[in-house]
């Protein structure tokens, strides 16, 4: 009973997974996640959405302007979409040594596709 | 001697001009691909909330017409099951990934977007989220500020209204009415 009870509170308490310990499902660059998506959007999401996913890429621009999520923008083939990877406040400092041009590759969790391009949350930088 | 004090005159109403130019809004349109979006659901039982901060706009200044998108899967909680409930009981995140609003200003002509001020806006147009489309009408704030332009507005959303089946053993820690809060710093389009 009263690991009943411990077990249940353990699991109402459990903060979010994290992605940044959590193993890399798909390898992809940003121009071909973002090409299959232009493709095929639903198809896409069954494939992509909420996996964890390596992401490699050129920076385009560092986005600041949400001090709740820094945010690198890494190239598509189409001008003005990007790959938008937000990161949480702590990486800061990472993101911002960061420059456009910087050849990269981004761990974090597929949000989908919106009117400016991919979105990726809880990202970290990976080798 | 005349001839350099007029120059020196006419360069000082250039100066003044160009920088007045760069910080006032030229009317035109606005875009955030960064915007933030909270849901707060209120119960005696407990408090729910999630943010997102990836929600992207375009706002056009001229003819007042607002578009946002809101990726589902960008929230984040603080506890894991506030997440899979949201995602896969409630909003069913993998099949409708996207929330979307379409709407325009009612009031374009109360807000002077070249003037620094916060201006009172009643927006109104079609919310949609998951499989349901409603029409909604919010107040809100812009504020213009050195050629920034911030939107704002509070609103309330009943689940019920747009396909979200709360089921009855968790009825009492979910909110009949979730508030909504939009928060948008946009910048103008090159």
């Amino acid at each position: 009973m009263i690991l009943g009870l411990a077990v249940g509170y353990y699991l109402w308490n459990k903060p979010p997974r994290n992605i940044a310990t959590a193993p890399v499902q798909v390898y992809i660059s940003a121009i071909e996640l973002y090409k299959a998506y232009a493709a095929n959007e639903e198809a896409s999401n069954a494939k992509y959405l909420a996996k964890v996913i390596a992401v490699e890429g050129t920076v385009v621009e560092l986005q600041l302007e949400n001090e709740e999520e820094p945010t690198v923008a890494l190239a598509t083939d189409v001008a003005d979409i990007t790959v938008r990877c937000g990161f949480k406040k702590e990486l800061l400092l990472e993101v911002k040594a960061l420059k456009p041009g910087d050849k990269i590759k981004i761990k974090g969790k597929c949000d989908g596709l919106d009117m400016f391009g991919m979105v990726f949350t809880q990202c970290t930088l990976t080798k | 001697m005349k001839k350099i004090k007029i120059q020196i005159a006419l360069l000082v109403v250039l100066i003044t001009l160009t920088s007045a130019f760069t910080l006032s809004l030229a009317p035109g349109k606005m875009f955030t691909k960064n915007g933030k979006v909270s849901f707060f659901s209120h119960t005696d039982m407990e408090d729910i909330k999630g943010d997102n901060n990836k929600v992207s706009s375009i706002l056009d200044l001229k003819t007042g017409k607002i578009a946002i998108e809101i990726l589902v899967k960008s929230f984040v909680f603080k506890k894991a099951l506030m997440e899979e409930h949201f995602n896969e009981n409630y909003m069913e995140s993998s099949k409708f990934s996207k929330a979307k609003f379409d709407g325009k200003i009612d009031n374009l002509e109360d807000i002077n977007f070249t003037k620094d001020g916060t201006y009172k806006t009643q927006v109104s147009g079609n919310l949609t989220i998951k499989d349901k489309t409603n029409a909604v009408k919010t107040i809100g704030t812009f504020t213009v500020k050195g050629g920034k332009l911030n939107g704002k507005a509070k609103f309330n959303v009943a689940p019920a209204d747009y396909n979200i089946i709360i089921p009855s053993v968790v009825k009492e820690k979910i909110a009949k009415q979730i508030e909504i809060t939009v928060d948008l710093d946009y910048e103008a389009m090159k």
